[in-house]
């Protein structure tokens, strides 16, 4: 008996821990998204008024104005970024020593902060100094006066552009070692039965890399979900509310507006909705062994 | 199983209630009176914006003074200028006394008021004369009658323009915004410069207001009529909007990644020499004339003017102040009220500026900032200046300021991220029309209308 009670006093200070960071500060945020509570005139929380601040959402159309960025940015983050690492990985996965070098060196970019690298790309985005503008502008003459964040879609281009470019890595090293772990056989008898690089590409690695791409999408999804850094440090939501994603609005409505019961209750729908996609997700993609 | 999980849930719920326990009483502090303890040895946390700002470099050199004085040390925090708020709200709702004395824009004031102390019976007690600065200046840091900061730093817009360029082309400093477009058209037309460098950018706490404003305000317009309704979208409005708008898509006499700037952007585009033109704060004078902050060609070139009016009606510029207030979780109120005094004091602010001017302090610590009515219309300051003082006190007479309304900060967003939709082209009355109704919605929500 003592024995069982031990492992549960080990335990302790995990929970202290996650209770703290975690259980607690989820449990009140929930409690304050059920109140109206305006920092502005009080320190304290406000009446409770129930679902109201949820309701509030739907009929909020700054609310589904970053609805409507949040699916477009995610949507078009997600499908660049798995289309590209797959398509690294596949140059990247042979066992050869210059790539082995090369593999290590793609990490450099995940590695940087984001808020730096949200700044970094915006000095390199100014029409009028940025070293990415002057390189397009020279390789693609017609693109040279484009101001990048000038404009609700060029903004967007770049937004994703830049969460692609810090994501890329990691989702190609996951590939890497997806298709570095496919038994050579596989490839060696689609060859000997003749069967063709775009085949081999389709019928054989993308059906047997299926497990990878399930984890790497529904991991992206929640981390382009989350994105903020490159929004505040490249966008601020702008121009006008054109990449004003979810997250942003969240963030503006809680710590600028200092509307806490509004700004919590748009928490709770944003993760909702993570959590509802990934459980939607799972139940339609990973069938059977696809985990294991 | 049923055992473990039971055993499980107790631990979590006695952590639980041991941290929400933990949680109300930690609320309770910061409230002991300090009045029956010695200064001495005490010391001021100050929070300010980062940014090499040179009335700030001055207060730290000179705070040496303050300590040798009274014995207490200053220390001085400086954070992003975009960060400013969430250190102050973070700080404020846990009345942690991070900071005693916080810097801020007015704009935030509405906000924040409620993590400030209210200085009243401080001013009370010591007899402190508020008379020395304007009435705007105060009024932006009175809330429901009580003074809950000291503008101790404040500033006034002025239209800086490249002498050097003007007298080549014979040109002269444009007193209406007609005579500003035509201005910028020649410089764009016969030089590699832009006319002028606005900066529409969204987001930013509001930046892209504040040139709008004056093109708003001196064509008779406003932001709200007395009873709070938005009439930035009336006759007046529309034609203020465009004009300003214009000037990076028609005239095209504005740089194309303006639509993108703030205003820290635009400036640094003017010190690289690039525009011809800038509207904006005047403390940014002294960094246009110094070496180290602007290009060869800029520095000793810059000269200034009131900000332009439509032709036939009057100026009408802003005001904006920077002031600094007392956190209400501050340890250390008295020895904060002290040193917010000795800021206040005429001879320092006005000991900063001569030095300025006449180069007895270092480059960085050059600050043309002057607050105090005395000091405006100083004689000596006003000769050292080229009249410097006496043009932004006349452009003080007329200026406006933006609303002090709690909704403000929403509302400024409401403003901002229309102004950049603008311009980037879209057409100006239905954007206008836009952001009305939602201002107006806004308003309605708040009880304004009732």
């Amino acid at each position: 008996m003592k024995n069982k009670l031990f492992k549960y006093i080990l335990l302790i200070p995990a929970l202290v821990l996650i209770a703290s960071t975690t259980i607690y500060p989820l449990m009140r945020s929930f409690w304050i998204s059920l109140h109206d509570w305006d920092l502005k005139e009080s320190l304290t929380i406000g009446p409770f008024v129930g679902i109201d601040n949820y309701v509030r959402a739907f009929s909020d159309s700054q609310f589904w104005n970053s609805i409507l960025v949040t699916l477009i940015f995610t949507v078009s983050t997600v499908l660049i970024t798995l289309a590209l690492s797959i398509a690294v990985a596949l140059l990247l996965s042979k066992e050869k020593r210059h790539l082995s070098f090369l593999r290590a060196v793609l990490i450099i970019p995940f590695a940087m902060s984001p808020a730096l690298v949200g700044y970094s790309w915006r000095f390199m985005l100014n029409p009028d100094y940025g070293l990415f503008d002057k390189i397009i502008g020279f390789f693609i003459p017609p693109l040279a006066d484009i101001v990048w964040l000038g404009t609700p879609q060029t903004a967007m281009i770049a937004l994703v552009s830049v969460v692609v470019w810090i994501w890329l890595p990691f989702m190609s090293l996951m590939f890497i070692s997806g298709l570095m772990g496919v038994p050579r056989e596989v490839f060696e008898a689609a060859q000997v039965d003749g069967a063709s690089s775009f085949q081999t590409l389709f019928r054989i690695t993308i059906p047997m890399l299926r497990p990878i791409i399930l984890i790497a999408s529904i991991l992206m999804v929640m981390f382009t979900l989350k994105a903020f850094d490159p929004i505040v440090t490249l966008t601020q939501g702008g121009p006008g509310d054109s990449t004003e994603v979810l997250n942003f609005f969240i963030y503006k409505t809680g710590f600028r507006f200092f509307d806490m019961g509004y700004s919590s209750a748009l928490g709770y729908i944003l993760a909702m909705i993570t959590v509802g996609f990934v459980i939607i997700y799972m139940r339609r993609l990973a069938k059977g062994d696809d985990w294991n | 199983m049923k055992g473990k999980a039971a055993v499980l849930v107790t631990i979590l719920i006695l952590v639980m209630s041991t941290m929400v326990s933990g949680c109300s009483n930690s609320t309770d502090s910061g409230n002991t009176s300090e009045s029956d303890k010695s200064l001495k040895g005490q010391t001021v946390k100050v929070l300010l914006s980062a940014g090499d700002v040179g009335q700030f470099n001055a207060w730290k050199a000179r705070s040496k003074e303050f300590t040798k004085k009274t014995g207490i040390k200053v220390k001085f925090i400086e954070t992003p200028y975009e960060n400013l708020l969430e250190n102050i709200t973070a700080d404020g709702v846990a009345l942690g006394g991070a900071y005693d004395i916080v810097a801020h824009p007015d704009t935030m004031g509405s906000s924040i008021k409620q993590f400030l102390e209210p200085l009243d019976n401080y001013i009370k007690r010591d007899d402190f004369d508020l008379s020395r600065w304007p009435d705007a200046y105060l009024d932006l840091s009175t809330f429901n009658g009580s003074v809950y900061s000291l503008p101790v730093r404040a500033h006034v817009q002025m239209l800086f323009y490249r002498k050097d360029i003007f007298d080549r082309l014979g040109l002269n400093p444009p007193k209406n915004w007609s005579e500003l477009e035509k201005v910028s058209k020649r410089i764009t037309e016969k030089t590699d410069l832009y006319g002028i460098v606005p900066y529409y950018g969204a987001g930013k706490n509001g930046q892209n207001l504040y040139m709008w404003t004056s093109y708003l305000w001196s064509n008779g317009g406003g932001i709200f009529d007395k009873n709070y309704k938005p009439i930035f979208n009336n006759n007046e409005g529309i034609e203020a909007t465009k004009r300003y708008i214009d000037l990076l898509v028609k005239d095209k006499v504005a740089p194309p990644g303006s639509v993108t700037f703030g205003e820290q952007d635009s400036r640094t585009y003017f010190k690289q020499g690039k525009a011809a033109m800038w509207l904006g704060w005047w403390w940014v004078y002294s960094e246009f004339n110094d070496s180290k902050s602007s290009a060869k060609d800029v520095v000793g070139n810059v000269a200034f003017t009131s900000v332009p009016g439509w032709k036939g009606k009057q100026s009408r510029t802003n005001v904006s102040t920077f002031p600094l207030g007392i956190m209400k979780g501050s340890k250390h109120k008295e020895a904060a009220w002290e040193f917010l005094k000795w800021l206040s004091k005429p001879d320092l602010e006005l000991n900063i500026v001569k030095d300025s001017l006449t180069d007895k302090s270092p480059s960085d610590q050059h600050s043309p900032v002057i607050t105090q009515k005395g000091n405006l219309r100083n004689k000596q300051l006003n000769e050292l200046s080229n009249g410097f003082y006496n043009v932004a006190a006349d452009s003080l007479g007329n200026a406006r300021t933006l609303p002090k309304i709690k909704e403000w900060p929403k509302i400024a967003d409401i403003l901002s991220s229309a102004i950049s939709k603008m311009a980037t082209g879209k057409p100006v009355k239905p954007v206008l029309d836009d952001a009305a109704k939602e201002v107006e919605q806004l308003m309605k929500k708040s009880g304004y209308y009732d």
